[in-house]
């Protein structure tokens, strides 16, 4: 067991999508449990996590770590887990998405990589979401977050109309909702009536985090 | 009626390495293709023979109309403003200083020296000094309307430029609805032939990688009413686009092409400004990174594409990541405005921010103007003939004399650039004087610019354009 961290840490490290598939499918083989393998590869996750705020890596690493833990996951560890009757333990689940009219979504997409290599279960809607499809998704997924990116100090104002839109439909107090990109403050956040708020992708896990333990 | 000085002095690409990005940009509209959720674009595309998959939105534009729209678009492209004096010749080479960009969510307030949020008031503040200073060419902004309803931002920001300024403008109207009701604006000014002489051009920007959205729609009404197309692509290196400086400028360069063949395609001979720029994301932040050397060596790839195209360009100079005015934003702007210049942009824009765009600062504006001067002052560079040489002058004056009274130093003088605001006397006066530094006397330079009268539009005028902004309030505002 310990090998297999090693060899996977060894492969989330080194950046080496092939080398990572390999192992994962050779453990497989091995008969180690899917289960087993997901922690393994989030413990590595964590030491890029570590080295990123350490300012040993650059973006580009967690990015492309997450990523790749995500493909690796999604493609040979949950159909198992799905096929045996059990669940990948995550910290929750995070809906996120860019809003209507605006089709930024670059910082929405390392804020999805970090939540996911921090352990939760990202649904990314996407850039350009309109309303009705926030709505939708909170109602379909069910999830303990709701993450709104904007860029545009004209298409701020969206996350408001997402939040009003979540009341209207009595979901409001089913999730916490995130707010952030360039123009969002804490002050926006507050006055919209949002749960947290976060300058940069780091700072959403760290606000991410802290809301689901205000939960459980 | 200005003519730029000619920059374009810098080069790092040969005219091989330019054909080579040319090609690949070809390559990448033909092969890969742009895409688009424009029911409009798709369909204007469609119609005018080009391959577009409905479905995905897909459009992929043949070499040959690329080339057939470089060939209409014009080499000379010139922005009047409301008043023609101050009228700017766009051309390969022809450099310009610009106040701003688009909206800042920030603005550094010069008197509390606090960041807050700008209100329209500030627009307008900005939009005045930038009037003021003197080499700023043309003017966007640093600030932004917050204190409106926020469908109608660009709208009241529009009011703002056009009353308080009487230079070129260069400012964003995104979608139908913005452009069109800044068109109509525009033709108060200078009545229906608007075209014939445009105060304005319009920033256009694609997301990248390659797409077109709703928002580009507004090339089609610039493109008929003739008003010049600004196109200032903005992917980022290792993120939106490939991490070598080629591939991202051939991608840049395809975005931009796509908007140029839109824009020929619906009206021959529409302006256009290329801007395939590249931009820089911080890997330890996300942000993109205004005072970085890369996003400074944008301008360089840009000015030898539109040498080799013969068409105007759009770059960036003037700005900071730095959150205030400092030493770190004195040294990148000197940095990406000289770059700029020497590399022959014709519209450096961006003078006054901060914070890679989040923060505007007059204050900031203030020292970037003085560092325009500075730019300007170097790119003039050297004359040689036999009034520069001066034979007689030192024979004059013979050895051992001063040329201090001389006519001809009298005369040439003006080749002097001779600081205002940055610090030449002595210590001891310097101590004297109150021990300011650059970002005081800025800051005291705001005060004064903001204290003398405005250059505001003829009232019968800006009634009219004010009567324009509340009809697009009703119109936005009663479907709420």
């Amino acid at each position: 067991m310990s090998e297999l961290v090693e060899q996977i840490k060894s492969a989330i490290l080194g950046f080496e999508e092939e080398k990572l598939v390999e192992v994962v499918k050779e453990s497989l083989e091995k008969n180690v449990s899917p289960l087993e393998i997901i922690n393994a590869l989030t413990g590595a996750l964590e030491e890029v996590g570590r080295k990123f705020e350490e300012g040993e890596i650059f973006l580009v690493h967690l990015v492309m770590a997450g990523e790749t833990t995500k493909k690796v996951v999604s493609e040979y560890l949950e159909p198992l887990l799905k096929k045996s009757g059990t669940e990948r333990k995550t910290l929750g689940r995070v809906v996120i998405g860019t809003v209507a009219g605006d089709i930024h979504d670059i910082g929405k997409n390392i804020v999805a990589a970090l939540l996911f290599s921090a352990g939760f279960d990202v649904i990314d809607l996407g850039k350009d979401v309109p309303v009705e499809k926030f709505i939708e998704a909170v109602k379909k997924h069910n999830p303990d977050i709701l993450g709104m990116s904007a860029l545009l100090s004209t298409t701020l104002p969206v996350q408001k109309e997402v939040i009003e839109a979540l009341k209207k439909n009595n979901l409001r107090d089913k999730v916490k909702v995130i707010v952030g990109g360039a123009p969002v403050t804490a002050e926006w956040a507050q006055q919209i009536g949002a749960d947290g708020y976060a300058e940069d992708a780091v700072e959403a896990v760290r606000v991410a985090k802290s809301l689901i333990q205000v939960e459980k | 009626m200005k003519f730029g000085l000619r920059g374009g002095q810098l080069k790092f690409l040969s005219r091989s390495d330019v054909e080579k990005i040319h090609q690949t940009s070809l390559q990448i509209l033909e092969e890969i293709g742009v895409k688009s959720s424009s029911k409009m674009i798709l369909d204007f595309f469609a119609k005018s023979g080009v391959e577009t998959d409905r479905k995905s939105g897909l459009i992929k534009i043949p070499e040959h109309l690329v080339k057939e729209a470089l060939k209409k678009a014009p080499s000379q492209v010139t922005i009047y403003g409301r008043d023609p004096k101050n009228a700017i010749v766009l051309e390969s080479g022809r450099i310009y200083f610009g106040l701003g960009g688009t909206p800042t969510p920030y603005i550094l307030d010069h008197i509390t020296g606090e960041m807050r949020r700008p209100t329209k008031e500030d627009v307008i503040n900005a939009t005045r000094l930038g009037e003021y200073l003197p080499e700023m060419d043309f003017i966007m902004t640093i600030a932004g309307a917050f204190d409106v309803p926020y469908e109608l931002e660009y709208i009241h920001e529009w009011e703002a430029l056009l009353t308080y300024t009487t230079k070129p403008i260069v400012y964003s109207a995104p979608g139908l609805f913005n452009v069109n009701k800044v068109i109509e604006m525009g033709k108060v000014i200078k009545g229906e032939e608007i075209g014939k002489e445009p105060p304005f051009g319009i920033y256009v920007e694609m997301p990248s990688p390659l797409m077109l959205h709703s928002s580009n729609e507004n090339i089609f009404s610039l493109a008929k009413n003739s008003i010049p197309i600004v196109v200032g692509q903005m992917p980022q290196l290792g993120a939106t686009a490939p991490i070598t400086y080629a591939g991202a400028t051939a991608l840049s360069n395809a975005e931009n092409l796509v908007a140029l063949t839109l824009a020929e395609l619906i009206n021959p001979g529409a302006p256009f400004v290329l801007g395939s720029y590249v931009t820089a994301m911080d890997m330890r932040t996300g942000r993109c990174a205004y005072g970085a050397p890369e996003f400074a060596m944008g301008n360089i790839v840009n000015a030898s594409l539109a040498e080799f195209y013969n068409l105007p360009t759009f770059g960036w100079g003037g700005c900071s990541d730095s959150k205030v005015p400092d030493a770190q934003a004195g040294a990148e702007v000197m940095m990406n405005s000289l770059i700029a210049a020497l590399s022959g942009i014709c519209l450096i824009h961006d003078c006054g921010y901060l914070a890679g765009g989040s923060i505007g600062s007059l204050e900031m504006a203030v020292i970037a103007n003085e560092i325009a001067g500075m730019v300007k002052r170097i790119v003039r560079g050297i004359e040689v003939d036999d009034e520069t040489l001066a034979l007689d002058v030192i024979r004059d004056v013979g050895p051992g004399g001063h040329f201090l009274s001389h006519k001809h130093t009298l005369k040439h003088l003006s080749t002097l650039y001779i600081s205002e605001l940055f610090s030449r006397e002595s210590e001891v006066k310097w101590i004297k004087l109150g021990k300011k530094d650059v970002r005081v006397k800025a800051r005291e330079k705001v005060n004064k610019i903001l204290s003398e009268p405005t250059v505001a539009l003829d009232k019968t005028l800006s009634e009219e354009i004010n009567k324009i902004v509340k009809k697009a309030e009703e119109e936005v505002l009663k479907g709420k």
